[in-house]
């Protein structure tokens, strides 16, 4: 018999963040609850002068983190792999040095937020289920990981370039449409736009909808049986005034971000018949150059091969391991209060489209879907209560 | 109940002259060649990449109403691997003891060698020369 949860639910929604690893925005629980893999206070790296850098909770909201660490392919390689072969997670601070040439800059490529600096976040992973293993979908780039989180590939790219997609396989909307379920897409509002989909707005513009569409979607109980959230990527100016960034890419206001991920919390939360059968994942898409401690695994390679002109590393790349870890957490009134999800699966971002094909589509032929997606865990069985939890937070 | 007070954004925090970053240049060119103009690579802050998303945005939308039109051309990038991907089972994955870390593989699929120091250090300094050329270029 499957959870009480899992029998309730009629709506699966995704919230896909900016650009921060795992450890950079939950490291700090670690000390709180020594299950989270994050900070121990021993983890370091070299700077360019050879002197040993530990991570610190000194991450501020904004200001730090300009430029943009680098988050190409190759500055990943040069994170992970540190000039070696096995990933030893070393390369953080000489790569962010070659931005600046400031040692006392780079060395803030190892800080990360105390837990009270992030509270939504934080409340949230403390709460709810939090993931101690999910990774990237590529040791790279924003585009092209999140092309994993709407078709289970990005078709054998690692860079920020066009693909046009329908070459080889749907996204998860548009074969949950031709079977006739509900799904959309809601991008912030017109001047943030959708990112990496734009053949999908060109073509299928029902499939889509706005921040406030989505507020309202929820008010009205209206809301698809799956959707993806996308957060405003730019400062820009509103019918009622300045509209700050909330997508917390570096170097944009991390509180912003914060408050736009407790509003589609609590947009859920306040419809009582929603929230009963909604389960929202809240994840990044990469961690934009930030330090994490977790060496990524190999995976399933998906059939493609990016060639070393695209991955400048010289080598090219079979797709057969992870980007670098980043924060995702299950969020439910049916998920048990601190749970940690360390069971020895490997989530990365195919697993979202698989989770709603699993839940929706189970008998999909796999052929019509990336074999990455297809091997993906899932991760609905967390709904494990049999009764509904009343003791969720609030955020005001 | 727990209550949990947000954290107010200063106002400062709003800064639309900072340059437009990768993530929205890159948008701006997918856009572009979906509305089917030309793209210019042009420096913009992030407002100004912001007014003209929208603009673009607006477009595709009203494009997007008129009768079908065919499909942009695909542009050039990564190749399928000669081999399709091979039918999929759902492999279970290994628990994490047993889950091996991503170590650098070099080859093609069907040749896989481990990297030669020297070839490496010569990558890099490949990389570093080109990183600091593009700097130079920047300023």
């Amino acid at each position: 018999m499957p959870p009480a949860g899992l029998d309730n639910l009629r709506h699966l929604v995704v919230l896909m963040m900016e650009n921060r690893s795992f450890d950079h925005m939950l490291g700090s629980l670690k000390a709180v609850d020594p299950r989270i893999d994050g900070i121990t206070g021993t983890e370091s790296n070299l700077d360019t002068k050879g002197t040993k850098v530990l991570a610190q909770p000194l991450a501020d909201y904004q200001g730090q983190l300009d430029p943009d660490p680098d988050h190409d392919f190759d500055a990943v390689d040069q994170q992970i792999f540190d000039g070696g072969t096995t990933p030893t997670m070393q390369g953080f601070i000489k790569n962010y040095f070659q931005q600046r040439r400031d040692v006392g800059h780079s060395q803030k490529i190892m800080y990360y937020f105390a837990a009270d600096k992030v509270p939504v976040l934080t409340t949230l992973a403390r709460e709810f289920a939090v993931f101690n293993r999910w990774f990237s979908s590529i040791p790279g780039p924003t585009l092209c990981n999140r092309a994993f989180a709407h078709y289970g590939t990005s078709f054998g790219h690692v860079d920020m370039s066009l693909f046009y997609i329908n070459t080889k396989y749907k996204s998860v909307y548009q074969r949950l449409i031709d079977a006739n379920h509900t799904s959309k897409l809601y991008y912030y509002d017109q001047t943030s736009s959708s990112l990496e989909v734009i053949n999908l707005l060109k073509d299928q513009p029902k499939l889509f909808g706005t921040y406030e569409q989505f507020l309202d979607d929820c008010k009205r109980g209206t809301l698809p049986e799956y959707s993806f959230v996308e957060p405003n990527y730019s400062d820009h100016d509103g019918p009622d005034g300045a509209i700050i960034a909330s997508d917390q890419h570096p170097d944009h206001h991390v509180a912003e971000g914060e408050r736009f991920i407790a509003s589609i919390y609590m947009a859920i939360r306040e419809n009582p018949a929603l929230w009963s059968s909604t389960a929202l994942l809240i994840t990044y898409d990469e961690h934009g150059g930030i330090y994490d401690h977790v060496p990524p695994p190999s995976c399933m390679a998906d059939g493609f091969v990016a060639q070393p002109k695209d991955t400048k590393t010289g080598q090219p790349f079979l797709f057969d391991r992870l980007g670098v870890r980043v924060p995702a957490i299950l969020v439910s009134p049916w998920v048990a209060k601190g749970t940690v999800v360390d069971d020895g699966r490997v989530f990365e971002h195919s697993s979202i489209p698989n989770t709603a094909m699993k839940w929706l589509l189970p008998t999909f032929d796999n052929t019509q879907r990336s074999p990455r997606e297809a091997a993906a865990p899932t991760f609905l069985d967390l709904l494990t209560l049999s009764t509904m939890r009343t003791d969720t937070p609030e955020f005001s | 109940m727990t209550v949990i007070k947000l954290v107010k954004t200063p106002k400062k925090a709003f800064n639309p002259q900072r340059p437009a970053g990768k993530l929205l240049l890159s948008q701006i060119e997918h856009l572009e060649h979906a509305v089917g103009r030309q793209s210019k690579a042009t420096k913009r802050t992030e407002g100004q990449a912001a007014r003209y998303i929208a603009e673009l945005t607006a477009e595709l939308l009203r494009k997007a109403q008129e009768p079908a039109a065919p499909a942009p051309a695909p542009l050039a990038g990564a190749a399928p691997a000669a081999a399709s991907p091979s039918p999929t089972v759902n492999q279970p994955i290994a628990p994490r003891a047993q889950t091996p870390v991503g170590t650098k593989k070099v080859g093609t699929k069907h040749h896989l060698m481990a990297v030669p120091k020297t070839a490496k250090k010569k990558a890099n300094m490949k990389r570093s020369k080109n990183k600091s050329a593009a700097r130079r270029r920047r300023s």
